[in-house]
């Protein structure tokens, strides 16, 4: 599994903790991301997956506004440095 | 979706016809003198509770659709029906007593006091979940939010006390009684102070569709607070009788409670079906 998808699993359970099921009811909106496995934990993110993961973030910023973003960017932390910088999202710098 | 949509107007008429209904009946009953209208007053006091009882059945389906006890969106939703429910048993064991004894109001403290009490705890977690939720953790690394987040419960912790508590005589003979006596004062005072934090320290980062929903059910706290403050004075002063005006606040503030929960679920819906 790529450190991306990590992230992207990573912020729909941190978002799930807060509002529940419907975490992954916003997540399987976004484009490009497919949840394979809810359960293991398992998503496609496609070929693009920093715009994908910028679109997730700005799926759940569309519910709590900044809050939302920061609750992201705080679920990616510990795995944000095992990437390069070009690599990051623009929605998690 | 249409069903959906007819969901959502059915749960906020019902509530909102109850409360007309009991507005309604408390004036009528308004106009009389209040030894005239005793039967009356005490039925309505007994009575309008039916808000609090609704709402939080309410607030039970609205948690479950936001994942239950295992969200943080569910346990606000528990927590305020918890809340009413206990304002319920609370109301229900005063209106039985003030009834069967033929007296004005309920001894303080009794059995009440466990719902009443109880609902100032349930209140004080939902306000806690509230503000985590409205990102006040994200905002406390400003020093500026650190000194409000100080100051703020300071201010009104001591307010509370000079109001309500300057010169206490303590009576050891009822610990119970002085346990309330600090309990009910300081809890609601910890529970508003953490609100109105949430409301300034969340005002430039919390926003989306959640914001309405979120600050709709701060507003309701401060309105049971505000409730809940004269509700004290009255009673210390001794002024304090069923179906007057803080009776009918407390009736107010059930019905904006109800309507918070509600507006809750229809966000759910919204978000949902977007």
């Amino acid at each position: 599994m790529s450190i991306l998808q990590q992230i992207a699993i990573k912020i729909i359970r941190e978002q799930e903790l807060i509002i529940g099921p419907l975490a992954w009811i916003e997540a399987q909106k976004v484009s490009n991301l497919k949840v394979l496995n809810k359960d293991r934990g398992e998503v496609d993110l496609g070929s693009d997956e920093p715009s994908t993961i910028d679109k997730l973030v700005y799926q759940y910023e569309r519910l709590f506004g900044r809050v939302s973003v920061e609750v992201c960017k705080d679920a990616a932390a510990n795995l944000i440095g095992s990437l390069a910088p070009m690599d990051i999202p623009v929605s998690l710098r | 979706m249409k069903k959906e949509h007819k969901w959502s107007k059915f749960s906020y008429i019902i509530p909102i016809l109850i409360f007309i209904g009991f507005t309604i009946w408390w004036l009528y009953l308004r106009q009389f003198d209040s030894d005239v209208t005793r039967n009356g007053r005490q039925l309505w006091g007994a009575t309008y509770q039916i808000l609090a009882f609704y709402g939080a059945i309410v607030g039970l389906l609205i948690s479950k659709k936001w994942g239950g006890y295992k969200s943080q969106l569910g346990r606000v939703a528990l927590a305020f029906s918890a809340g009413l429910f206990l304002q319920c048993f609370g109301q229900t064991y005063s209106s039985y007593y003030v009834y069967h004894f033929a007296v004005e109001s309920p001894p303080y403290p009794a059995i009440g006091d466990i719902g009443f009490f109880g609902s100032v705890l349930a209140y004080i977690y939902a306000v806690v979940l509230l503000s985590k939720i409205s990102g006040v953790k994200t905002t406390l690394k400003q020093v500026h939010n650190k000194i409000f987040a100080f100051i703020i419960p300071c201010v009104i912790l001591a307010s509370s006390y000079f109001f309500f508590l300057k010169g206490y005589e303590f009576d050891w003979s009822s610990p119970t009684q002085i346990v309330l006596d600090f309990g009910y004062p300081f809890g609601q005072a910890f529970y508003v102070s953490i609100a109105i934090l949430a409301l300034v320290m969340s005002r430039n980062i919390l926003g989306g569709i959640m914001r309405k929903s979120i600050l709709l059910l701060i507003f309701a706290l401060l309105f049971q607070y505000f409730s809940d403050v004269m509700f004290l004075y009255e009673a210390i002063r001794g002024s304090w009788y069923v179906g007057n005006i803080n009776d009918y606040l407390y009736a107010s503030s059930y019905f904006i409670l109800f309507l918070s929960l509600v507006q809750l679920g229809s966000t759910f819906e919204k978000i949902k079906n977007s």
